[in-house]
């Protein structure tokens, strides 16, 4: 089963974890080693995050030989996007129903 | 992870009040109040114009300005947070709205709180079947 966007909410709230997931998309599959390379914070630090990515089902870690390389995982995000929308969808009918109702109620001059 | 919108409403900060609180003008445009507490902690619940029920818990209410509140549909893993915020503007008054998923809204939203909460929401599922039961 995959997981909710819950978890993955939390994943992206963390701008360093946001760092780890973008250089993941762009460049991954990639070590921690080579993440921490690129990043202003220690290959402990990138394990961590890449942990609570890889929980929330942001990356997958493949074996490669010794090393084990990250690779980007999108449905997680596209979960997300479908609440923002989703929610955002549901404002927008209700906020324009709020919309009318205001209009009808005010008394004409 | 949030959601927001606003919009302005040609009229005055009480009257925008009335429409964001009085259960009858709720029923014109968020659905159809089953049980509205608004106080914090009061809990509220509506029916969609799906049919869906919806649960809720009020945070603050400070009138004219600000009401918020924590809701989910039973059976349902997620809980947000809704804040909606009262600003004059020239023009009339603008109701902005956020919508925070649980998991970054800073707060516990999981509603396993001890004996009181489960008779306050037990009462307000039965409310609900019962007035599903009417509608029937």
């Amino acid at each position: 089963m995959r997981p909710g966007p819950d978890p993955v909410f939390a994943a992206l709230g963390d701008p360093t974890r946001r760092a780890v997931l973008a250089l993941v998309g762009q460049r991954g599959p990639l070590t921690a080693t080579e993440l921490a390379e690129r990043l202003p914070v220690s290959r402990q630090a990138v394990m961590k995050h890449l942990d609570l990515l890889r929980v929330a089902g942001l990356v997958d870690s493949e074996k490669q030989g010794r090393s084990v390389r990250y690779v980007l995982r999108s449905d997680p995000l596209e979960d997300a996007a479908a609440w923002m929308a989703s929610v955002g969808a549901a404002w927008d009918r209700r906020l324009a129903a709020l919309s009318q109702r205001a209009a009808a109620r005010k008394t004409p001059r | 992870m949030r959601v927001e919108r606003d919009v302005v409403l040609d009229t005055t900060s009480e009257e925008a009040w009335r429409l964001l609180t009085d259960p009858d003008e709720l029923a014109t445009w968020l659905g159809t109040p089953i049980a509205l507490d608004l106080e914090p902690g009061g809990v509220a619940a509506y029916i969609e114009p799906d049919g869906r029920v919806r649960h809720a818990v009020v945070e603050q209410v400070t009138p004219g300005e600000r009401l918020s509140f924590v809701w989910w549909s039973p059976g349902d893993d997620l809980a947000s947070r809704v804040v909606f915020e009262l600003t004059e503007v020239e023009d009339g008054v603008k109701v902005a709205v956020s919508e925070t998923h649980a998991s970054t809204a800073g707060a516990t939203i999981r509603l396993s709180a001890g004996a009181i909460w489960d008779d306050r929401l037990f009462d307000l599922e039965r409310r609900c079947l019962e007035r599903q039961f009417v509608l029937v």
